[in-house]
């Protein structure tokens, strides 16, 4: 329990010895590498949420359906039987259950990222770890309740007639490439945000929903711009390219393109330039994932006093 | 002997805060240059830990012993000044952190090993002793939320001391327990410093400090007001367990 200069210890330090043995700065600087590091601790992180969210329901995991089941049936339903869209488009439900269940991905995704890190606060606030293993467990967890359901979609398309091709197999990867990326990259923003001002997550129940009817999940692009562009004019354009050029319709479209697509006898209901948007929106997602990671590296340091 | 711990001219200040949502950030905006609002944990905080040395943390609550226990172990980082260590942390701040009521002792033992650092072999090879040492043969399929709170730190304390750290801080959680089970974690922790295992502790029990420590450091509001031997340190605080 000496004084002692403890600039030249450390510098002397680090020529004598190296490796884990170092004298270094506790904690991590905060990137995405100790995230690799700490895979155990990830997955386990994952299972935990995975076994936790049914442990106390008789029907468990089919729990996970029942969600998904009900929308696909109210919409399938009104929008398609009653209102008589199912007419207009051939095989409607799996045009509907095609783009329902990769939004419910993204906004499953979304959602657990952005709740991980209040939710994990007791380990966040009394033990180092990277902070970012919360919110991609969570996107874990999403996927691991969007298998399922995909195989779901692949049985009911393979039933109408679907049959497989490259092209279809690279938009069916484009497609969850990009809402990866996305859902990766505005959940470890949110997430990191929602601990400042926990009123994020109230929100994200309206987004969600609001994903259905923004994007062409329900209705084909080509009724949105038969109403926006006649009866808008310019405004009408500005808004039908803003509804096309955006992350989750290039998704939505591209699954449609992987599994509805092979099942029709016509395909005119899907929008332009898709291959062009998958590439832009992979692309741009990865520079907003970038992005979001180095401002969840910087929100992520006053985690412990702010929980 | 080389240091594990060196914390060099550290201050930490904490701003309270009461707007979580939009409405109440406009609203506060105004006292947020409030100097009322502001708590000056840690102040110039400057000592050493050698390895292998038992260091007490003493002082009363709200001293910053907690917080200066965060910025070792990393959890916080120091507004100013420099905290620096050598080899793996276990800090056992509190030691209900990484177990989930609702999950199984024995996945709780995966989990908060995983939390700890440790990979699946590594606590599959450990698994027998944790579970032994915390005594829980028997409830290694029951939920921790069935276990009482004694077992409950048990079970935390146990998984924490078996992932072998170089450092082990350690946050007053040795009051929990019953005398038997807290002479088996003294016996446990003299061990592992045995083994060259730096020992950082807080608590009030002097009796406990005298056998895992030789030299403290007192807080006072935020700064150091003595370090030295432990011997010495009781009488700064006055040899009583509140440290009064």
């Amino acid at each position: 329990m000496t004084t002692l200069d403890t600039r030249t210890e450390i510098e002397s330090d680090d020529l004598a010895t190296g490796g884990k043995h170092r004298l270094h700065e506790p904690g991590g600087r905060g990137g995405l590498i100790e995230v690799v590091r700490h895979r155990t601790v990830l997955s386990m992180l994952a299972r935990r949420d995975v076994r936790m969210r049914y442990r106390y329901s008789s029907l468990g995991f089919a729990w996970a359906y029942v969600k998904p089941t009900v929308q696909f049936l109210a919409y399938y339903f009104i929008i398609g039987v009653v209102l008589g869209l199912e007419r207009r488009v051939e095989n409607f439900a799996v045009y509907v259950f095609s783009g329902l269940c990769l939004l419910f991905f993204f906004n499953e995704t979304i959602g657990n990222a952005t709740r991980s890190i209040v939710k994990n606060r007791a380990i966040v606030k009394k033990i180092w770890l990277p902070r970012q293993v919360f919110p991609i467990a969570g996107v874990i967890v999403a996927a691991s309740r969007f298998v399922p359901q995909f195989l779901i979609l692949m049985i009911g398309a393979t039933a109408t007639g679907w049959y497989f091709t490259w092209t279809g197999l690279a938009a069916a990867v484009a497609g969850v490439g990009v809402v990866v990326v996305w859902g990766l990259a505005l959940g470890l923003l949110l997430s990191a945000v929602n601990v400042y001002l926990r009123e994020v997550q109230n929100f994200l129940e309206l987004t969600g929903f609001l994903t259905h009817w923004l994007t062409p999940m329900i209705k084909p692009w080509t009724l949105v711009a038969g109403r926006l562009v006649p009866d808008l004019g310019l405004v009408g354009v500005m808004l039908l390219t803003a509804y096309l050029w955006n992350p989750l319709t290039t998704a939505v479209e591209l699954f449609h393109l992987a599994f509805w697509s092979p099942t029709v006898d016509f395909y005119l209901e899907l929008s332009p330039y898709l291959w062009t948007r998958a590439y832009v929106f992979f692309g741009l997602g990865v520079v907003v994932l970038a992005g979001s990671q180095w401002l969840f590296k910087r929100l992520q340091v006053r985690f412990a006093e702010e929980l | 002997m080389s240091s594990a711990v060196i914390v060099r001219e550290a201050s930490k200040s904490f701003q309270l805060r009461h707007d979580f949502t939009i409405r109440d950030a406009l609203a506060n905006r105004r006292k947020r240059q409030d100097p009322s609002n502001i708590v000056q944990a840690l102040e110039d905080v400057s000592f050493h830990v050698d390895q292998g040395e038992g260091l007490a943390l003493m002082g009363q609550n709200g001293s910053g012993k907690s917080t200066l226990l965060k910025l070792i172990s990393g959890v916080m980082q120091p507004d100013s000044g420099t905290v620096h260590v050598r080899g793996t942390i276990a800090g056992l701040i509190d030691v209900g952190a990484g177990l989930h009521p609702e999950l199984t002792c024995r996945e709780n033992i995966y989990l908060n090993s995983a939390i700890l650092g440790m990979t699946r072999a590594q606590t599959a090879t450990n698994f027998d002793a944790i579970v032994s040492f915390a005594g829980l043969e028997r409830f290694l399929d029951t939920q921790a939320r069935f276990l009482s709170s004694g077992m409950f730190s048990r079970l935390g304390f146990s998984v924490a001391i078996h992932t072998e750290p170089d450092i082990f801080l350690v946050d007053e959680v040795l009051a929990v327990g019953d005398g038997q089970f807290k002479r088996k974690c003294r016996r446990a922790l003299l061990a592992q410093r045995v083994k060259g295992m730096t020992l950082i502790i807080v608590a009030h029990e002097v009796d406990l400090l005298r056998r895992l420590c030789s030299n403290a450091v007192v807080l006072d509001q935020g700064r150091v007001v003595f370090q030295g031997p432990l011997a010495d340190a009781e009488k700064v605080t006055g040899d009583d367990d509140d440290g009064n």
